[in-house]
C-alpha cells in the first residue's frame, strides 16, 4: 500500500510546516512586557483609536501608532478642553514676554526613559530638527521664527518675526519633545524612515509590544510626573484593532473592551442595559469632537454662486440626521461650525449670526433659488438652469461608512424637496479622497481637520485653507473657495495678540464672511464615541466628573485624554 | 522526465513573467493616489504639505517616469527588495509579508489536506452505500456549492453571535500575547476554528461530491465489473476503484487552488484574519501599490509552485502520464 504510506508521509510533511508555521505566529515581534498574558485588571483596552497594523513609533513621522503622541512622547502643554486653559505640562511656564519673544520655562527633573535627564537643549533640538529637515510638520514654524536662546538652565527664550499667535498655540500643544542624544546627527532620511520602536521617551507609558492586531504600551514607573500628576493606575494600555462597528459593540457589551471610541449605532438602546458610561447622561452622551462639513465645488456653475450655496444650507435639515442616523449622539452644528466649547465659542459672534446665520426653511431655500431663475421648466420636478438644462449634483462619502452614507442619502432627499437633482454616491475611500482632494466633485462630506483645538483659528485654516491651486488640496476647503478679503482675514486673526478687542473683530468679520458666502455648510458636531466600561475601571468623565475627555484618539491626549487615564481607579470587585 | 520538466519550467517562467507585469500595472491603473491617502490624516495648520508629499513622492520613486518605475521594480525583484509599504510606512512589504504568511499556512494546509482526505473518503463511502448517499450527499452538494464568505459569515453569525461561543474577530484575543505556551496555543486554536471549519467544510463538500461521482464511474467500468464476474471482494472491488478514482481528485486539486485562494482572502476579510488575504484586502483598499505587487507576487509564486508539485506527485501516481512524457513505452 505504498499510496497509504506515501500519503502519511505527506501528512507528517504537512505537520512539520503547520508546526513552524505555529512556531513563527508565536514567536513574532519584539517583546518588552515581560509576560505573556495581560491581566485584564491591569489592563485600559481602547478601541476605535488603531485601525491599521502599528507601525510607526517616531514621534517626528505623521499618522505614529496609538499613543506615541501622548502617552509616550510628551508636548509642552496640555489644552483643558472643558474649561478652554491651557495646562503646563513638560513646560514649567510658558508666556510672551513682548510681541515677538516667547519665554518657555522647562519643568525641573523631566527623565529619560534611559535614565538621563531631559534639558532645554533637547527642547531647542526639538524645534531645530525641523529647520533642518524641512519635510517635518511643524517645519514651517521656522517661517517666522528667527532664533532660539538659552537663557537660563531650564529656560528659553523664542525670538519672532512676525508670530503667528493661534498656530503657535497649536504646536505648543502638538510638538513632541524628542532626546536630542538620540537623534541628533542623523540624516533627513534616517529620521524619516525610521520606525523607532522602543525608542527613549519620557512619557507616562513606554513601547511594550506591536502586533498585527494591537498596539501595546507599558507605564513607565520612572515617569517624572509620578509626584506631580500621580502615577496612573493601569500597568497597560491596550489599542486593540476593531474596524467593525458591530464587532466593538459586541466587545463592549461583554466588558472585553474598556473604552470603545468606535461610533456605536444605536447606543442609547444599550447604554443602561449594560451599564456603559457616558459623559452626559442622555443625548448628546459626548462632548463634541469635531465638525461635519458638506463642501461644496466652488468652481462649477451654479455651486459657484454665494445665494445657491445658501439656498442649499437653507434646505438641509441637520435636525433630521442627528436624530435619524445618529439616535442623538451627534449635536446640530451652529451656522458658524464654531464647536460649542470655550476654547472656540469666545470667538463666536452672535451678531454674525444674527445677520447672516442661517436654518433649516425649504420655504427660504425655494424663494431663493426661484430668485435665481432655477425653476422646473419640464416639469419633472427638479429645476433647471436659467438656459433650462437639467442640474444634477452628487454627494459623496466613502463607502462603508454607514453613518454618512446615511446622512447624505437625507441631504440628497431634502434637496429633492426643493427641486434639487442630487444623488449620494458612495465610492471607495481612495476614489473618494482622490475626488475631493483633486476638485473632482459637487458636494462631499468631511471632518479630518476640524476638530477641537485650543484655537478656532484651526477650524478656519481647514474651511478656508489659502492653498487652492495645487493639483491637490490635502488639508481643507476642498471647493476651492478663493476669497483674498476671508484669506487676508484669517491671516490677520492668527497676527493679531489673542483676546483682544482687535481678534475678536477679526474673527467677526471671517465669520460674517464665511456665513455671506457659504462656501461649505457646518452640518454637525460629531461627538468623542466614549463608551466605557466599569468592568475593571471607574473614574470615567462625566458631566459631575470633568476631568479630562473618554477618547484615546491621537492628538487628543493632551487635550485632556491624559487626564482621564490618570484618574482612572481599579474597580472594587 | 527532464524534457517534461524543461516544457514545465518555460511554461510556469512565462506565467511568472505576465503575472509580475500585470501585478505592476494592475495597481497603477487604479484610480486615486497612495501618497494622498498617506496624507489624508496629516499634521496640523502650517503643515507644509507640499513638502511632505514631495518627500514620500521621491522616497517611493513614484516621481518618476513609468518606464523607469518598471525597470526599477524589475531590478529590485530580482535582487529580492520589495520594497517598502506605503501605508504600513516604513515597514518593508517583505517583512509585511512574512509576518502574514505563517497565519495562511495555518489556514490552508490543514483544511487543503483534510477536505481531501475528508471529503474523498465520504464520497467514496456515499459511491458504495446507498443509506450514506441518500442521507449526507443532499447537504455536501449545498455545501459545495456555498460561497466561502456566505458560510463563513453564517458561521460567526451562528457560533459567534448566537450561540457566543467562539470569536469571530482576529487570530488571539485582546490580552494574551503570541508566546509558545498553551495559553496561547489553546487560544489561538479558538479563533483559528472558524475560519478553518469555513474553508475545510466548503472544500470537503465539493471533494465527497467529485469523489462520489468518479467512484461510480469507475464502478460501472469494464475493469470492476470483470473483477466482479471473478468473483473479487467488494473490498478490493473498493480499492481499486478508489485509487483510480482518486487521479482526477489530484489533478483537480491544482485546478481548485485558485478558487480556493480566493475563498481564502474572502474568509479572511469577514474574520478579519491576518493572513495575507485580510493584508491584500487592505493594501488595495489604501492603493498601497508595493503592498499589492508583493502579495500577488506571493500568491502567484504560490499558484505556480503547488500546480508544479500537482503536476509532479500526478506523474508518480500515475505511470501511463510518466510513460508518456518520457517517450518510453508502455
Amino acid at each position: 500500500m505504498s499510496s497509504v504510506s506515501s500519503s502519511y508521509s505527506h501528512l507528517v510533511c504537512c505537520m512539520l510546516v503547520v508546526l513552524s508555521a505555529l512556531i513563527a505566529v508565536g514567536c513574532g515581534g519584539e517583546n518588552a512586557l515581560g509576560t505573556d498574558v495581560l491581566d485584564p485588571a491591569q489592563t485600559v483596552t481602547i478601541s476605535g483609536v488603531q485601525w491599521a497594523p502599528p507601525q510607526i513609533f517616531n514621534p517626528f513621522l505623521i499618522n505614529p501608532s496609538a499613543g506615541i503622541d501622548g502617552l509616550v512622547y510628551e508636548q509642552l502643554f496640555h489644552f483643558n478642553v472643558q474649561t478652554g486653559r491651557f495646562v503646563p505640562w513638560l513646560a514649567e511656564s510658558g508666556e510672551w514676554l513682548d510681541k515677538t519673544h516667547y519665554r518657555i520655562v522647562l519643568r525641573d527633573g523631566i527623565r529619560w526613559t534611559d535614565g538621563r535627564p531631559a534639558t532645554v537643549e533637547d527642547l531647542i533640538f526639538t524645534y531645530e530638527i525641523a529647520r533642518d529637515v524641512p519635510a517635518l510638520q511643524y517645519s514651517s514654524i521656522w517661517d517666522w521664527i528667527i532664533g532660539i536662546e538659552k537663557t537660563g538652565e531650564r529656560t528659553i527664550v523664542i525670538s519672532f518675526n512676525n508670530p503667528r499667535y493661534h498656530k503657535w498655540d497649536y504646536w505648543l500643544c502638538n510638538i513632541d519633545l524628542v532626546p536630542k542624544h538620540v537623534w541628533e546627527n542623523k540624516s533627513a532620511d534616517e529620521i524619516m524612515g525610521n520606525a523607532n520602536p522602543g525608542g527613549v521617551s519620557s512619557g507616562p507609558y513606554r513601547f511594550g509590544r506591536a502586533l498585527e492586531d494591537r498596539m501595546i504600551l507599558v507605564r513607565n514607573d520612572d515617569w517624572w510626573g509620578n509626584d506631580i500628576f500621580g502615577a496612573p493606575a493601569p500597568k497597560y494600555v491596550v489599542f486593540p484593532i476593531v474596524t467593525s462597528n458591530s464587532v466593538a459593540l459586541g466587545s463592549v457589551m461583554k466588558g472585553e473592551i474598556d473604552l470603545c471610541n468606535n461610533f456605536l449605532p444605536g447606543l442609547e438602546k444599550i447604554k443602561d442595559q449594560y451599564g456603559l458610561i457616558t459623559y452626559y447622561q442622555d443625548p448628546p452622551y459626548n462632548l463634541p469632537a469635531n465638525v461635519a462639513i458638506l463642501f461644496l465645488n466652488s468652481r462649477t456653475a451654479p455651486l459657484d454662486n454665494p445665494m445657491f450655496r445658501r439656498a442649499l444650507a437653507y434646505a438641509i435639515n441637520s435636525d433630521h440626521i442627528v436624530t435619524q442616523v445618529y439616535g442623538g449622539q451627534v449635536q446640530r452644528a451652529d451656522p458658524t461650525g464654531l464647536i460649542n466649547l470655550p476654547a472656540w465659542q469666545r470667538y463666536r459672534s452672535e451678531a454674525s449670526v444674527r445677520d447672516h446665520g442661517f436654518s433649516y426653511d425649504p420655504r427660504a431655500a425655494r424663494q431663493l433659488l426661484d430668485r435665481l431663475g432655477l425653476v422646473d421648466v419640464n416639469q419633472d420636478g427638479f429645476r433647471e438652469d436659467t438656459g433650462g438644462r437639467p442640474i444634477e449634483f452628487s454627494i459623496i462619502v466613502p463607502n462603508g461608512w454607514t453613518d454618512w452614507m446615511e446622512s447624505i442619502r437625507l441631504i440628497a432627499a431634502d434637496l429633492e424637496a426643493v427641486g434639487i437633482n442630487a444623488v449620494a454616491e458612495f465610492p471607495d475611500f481612495s476614489v473618494y479622497w482622490d475626488k475631493l482632494t483633486s476638485g473632482a466633485f459637487d458636494m462631499a462630506i468631511n471632518n479630518f481637520n476640524t476638530k477641537i483645538s485650543a484655537t478656532p483659528f484651526t477650524y478656519w485654516h481647514c474651511v478656508a485653507y489659502n492653498e487652492i491651486d495645487r493639483e491637490k488640496v490635502e488639508y481643507g476647503n476642498y471647493g476651492r473657495y478663493g476669497n483674498p478679503e476671508l484669506f487676508e482675514g484669517i491671516d490677520r486673526f492668527n497676527l493679531l495678540e489673542k483676546d483682544t478687542p482687535e481678534s475678536l473683530a477679526a474673527a467677526a468679520r471671517i465669520q460674517t464672511i464665511l456665513l455671506e458666502e457659504m462656501p461649505s455648510i457646518p452640518l454637525w458636531y460629531n461627538g468623542f464615541w466614549g463608551a466605557c466600561s466599569s468592568r475593571y475601571w471607574t473614574g470615567w468623565p462625566t458631566e459631575d466628573n470633568p476631568r479630562g475627555v473618554s477618547t484615546g484618539w491621537t492628538d487628543f491626549w493632551q487635550l485632556g485624554a491624559l487626564q482621564m487615564l490618570l484618574n482612572l481607579k481599579p474597580a472594587e470587585k | 522526465m527532464k524534457r517534461f520538466l524543461k516544457k514545465k519550467l518555460i511554461i510556469y517562467l512565462v506565467t511568472i513573467v505576465f503575472a509580475v507585469t500585470l501585478n505592476w500595472l494592475i495597481p497603477r491603473l487604479m484610480p486615486g493616489d497612495p501618497i494622498s491617502i498617506l496624507l489624508s490624516r496629516l499634521g496640523g495648520p502650517g503643515t507644509d504639505q507640499a513638502q511632505i508629499e514631495s518627500f514620500f513622492r521621491r522616497s517611493f520613486q513614484l516621481d518618476r517616469p513609468w518606464y523607469e518605475q518598471y525597470l526599477n521594480y524589475w531590478k529590485s525583484l530580482l535582487t529580492g527588495d520589495l520594497g517598502v509599504s506605503i501605508y504600513l510606512y516604513p515597514k518593508p512589504v517583505a517583512a509585511v509579508i512574512g509576518d502574514a504568511i505563517p497565519y495562511d499556512l495555518l489556514l490552508m494546509f490543514p483544511a487543503i489536506l483534510g477536505s481531501w482526505f475528508i471529503g474523498n473518503r465520504v464520497g467514496a463511502l456515499a459511491a458504495h452505500s446507498r443509506k450514506t448517499d441518500s442521507r449526507v450527499m443532499p447537504l455536501l452538494y449545498a455545501l459545495s456549492a456555498a460561497p466561502y464568505f456566505w458560510l463563513a459569515v453564517l458561521l460567526a453569525w451562528f457560533f459567534g453571535i448566537l450561540l457566543g461561543i467562539t470569536p469571530v474577530q482576529g487570530a488571539s484575543s485582546i490580552f494574551i500575547l503570541p508566546s509558545l505556551t498553551p495559553a496561547y496555543i489553546l487560544d489561538f486554536l479558538h479563533h483559528w476554528l472558524l475560519p478553518f471549519l469555513s474553508l475545510f467544510i466548503v472544500m470537503a463538500g465539493q471533494w465527497a461530491v467529485g469523489m462520489r461521482n468518479l467512484v461510480l464511474y469507475e464502478r460501472g467500468s469494464d475493469y470492476s465489473r470483470y473483477l466482479k464476474s471473478l468473483g473479487a471482494s467488494s473490498k478490493l472491488i473498493r480499492r481499486y476503484t478508489y485509487r483510480n478514482a482518486l487521479l482526477p481528485q489530484v489533478s483537480g486539486l491544482s485546478i481548485r487552488l485558485g478558487q480556493f485562494l480566493a475563498g481564502v482572502v474572502a474568509t479572511e476579510i469577514v474574520f478579519s484574519y491576518p493572513g495575507l488575504g485580510y493584508l491584500l484586502y487592505r493594501a488595495i483598499l489604501n492603493q498601497d501599490y508595493f503592498l499589492i505587487q508583493g502579495c500577488f507576487l506571493f500568491i502567484v509564486l504560490f499558484m505556480v509552485t503547488a500546480n508544479l508539485v500537482v503536476d509532479l506527485i500526478y506523474m508518480l501516481l500515475d505511470p501511463r502520464v510518466r510513460m508518456s512524457l518520457t517517450g518510453e513505452e508502455a
